[in-house]
């Protein structure tokens, strides 16, 4: 490597943003080269003088100053609550309903379940399990009729259709509201975007 | 007693209870200062700077969202009114060769301004090559090395990319590298 090459790269290798490969050839030129040892050298002087700087110290009346400007009734006072970019109930209200539709779904796949299968297949495995086994094919057959009851409401293709439009739409808002959330809170600071 | 979080103080505020803002602001006044001190180059400068940076604040909180955070959105303020003061007037540089001005200039400056001098120089010429560089480079110099913040936390202030901060960083460390390398040659480094 030249020395013009890795003046380009020295900053860059002192944040170790280069590749071990890249790293390794610059490491090689430094070991052999004084004027770009000195270089970096520099370079990290420079970076420590800043870093050593001394803090700058407020005045000791810098908070009392501060505090009878705002008491003093001449500034405005900060607009109260905090209001929500996007209320939070349209995005319940369509999710819940999405959230029922595949709810159904699910219990089209739970009527697929044969318990009654089950519960012998349980049976076959002891007396202990054989109690279980009658329990849950009992318990099985009152969640199909469940689901039956509540897919009967929404079998009809429009509804359904609907309810998973509200379940986009809810997604959508969320979304939206946290965009939106992220971008105020940053606005102050790209106004400096320049 | 437990520290208060930024959060509660700033809801208390909010609810009218200005002496929360007060806690706030005496934990951020030396970070504020500080900003507005490297940024402008004098201490009565930077002293206006950061009452009007603490004034906006609080006029302005109602619109902070704890999704981030506080210091990031405070520190945006201040140097938002930094970088429109400096359009007004630019950086006031201390003249080195003025021992009276350097030592009232040096941040909290010793009770003996002559023994404090020696030790300051450096800090005097390290501090006037800062007000050299371009604004931009100069305030992403200032939040990374003196503020200590990553690319990341600097490039979330400014609301720039984290590539164009780096990028700032980078030209405005070898220009200060540059400026202070006469000095360093000087001091046999
Ligand atoms: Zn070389």
């Amino acid at each position: 490597m030249r020395c013009w090459q890795v003046r380009r790269q020295l900053l860059r290798y002192e944040d170790g943003d280069l590749s071990p490969q890249q790293a390794a050839q610059i490491q090689g030129h430094l070991r052999a080269c004084p004027a770009c040892r000195g270089e970096l050298a520099r370079g990290r002087t420079a970076v420590a003088w800043v870093e050593a700087l001394d803090e700058a110290e407020a005045a000791p009346d810098f908070s009392d100053r501060v505090m009878a400007t705002i008491r003093s009734g001449q500034v405005t006072e900060p607009a109260g609550q905090r209001e929500s970019v996007l209320p939070l109930w349209p995005v319940a209200a369509a999710m819940g309903v999405g959230g029922l539709v595949l709810a159904a779904f699910v219990g089209l796949w739970a009527v697929s379940v044969d318990f009654s299968a089950l519960g012998s297949t349980l049976v076959a495995w002891g007396s202990d399990a054989g109690q279980a086994a009658a329990a849950i094919s009992v318990m099985g057959k009152a969640l199909v009729l469940l689901v039956e009851a509540a897919l009967r409401v929404f079998t009809t293709p429009a509804l359904v259709l609907i309810a998973l439009d509200l379940l986009l739409l809810g997604v959508t808002l969320l979304l939206l509201r946290l965009w939106n959330a992220r971008r105020r809170a940053l606005r102050i600071g790209t106004m400096l975007a320049m | 007693m437990a520290e208060e979080s930024d959060d509660l103080l700033i809801r208390r505020t909010l609810h009218g209870d200005v002496d929360a803002f007060g806690v706030i602001v005496d934990r951020y006044r030396s970070r504020v200062f500080n900003l507005a001190y490297r940024m402008l180059g004098d201490r009565d400068r930077a002293d206006e700077a950061a009452q009007e940076v603490f004034i906006r604040a609080y006029t302005a909180l109602g619109s902070y969202r704890p999704s981030g955070s506080f210091s990031s959105w405070l520190l945006a303020i201040a140097a938002n009114y930094c970088i429109d003061s400096l359009r007004q007037e630019p950086f006031a540089a201390v003249p080195i060769d003025n021992p009276k001005a350097v030592a009232t200039a040096v941040a909290g400056a010793a009770s003996d301004p002559h023994a404090a001098y020696g030790r300051t120089e450096t800090q005097q010429l390290t501090h006037n090559a800062l007000g050299r560089l371009p604004d931009m480079q100069r305030l992403v110099i200032v939040l990374v090395h003196i503020h200590g913040m990553s690319y990341q936390q600097a490039a979330e202030v400014l609301g720039q990319p984290v590539g164009t901060v780096k990028s700032h960083a980078h030209r405005g460390r070898a220009r200060l590298k540059r400026l202070l390398a006469p000095h360093m040659e000087e001091n046999g480094l």
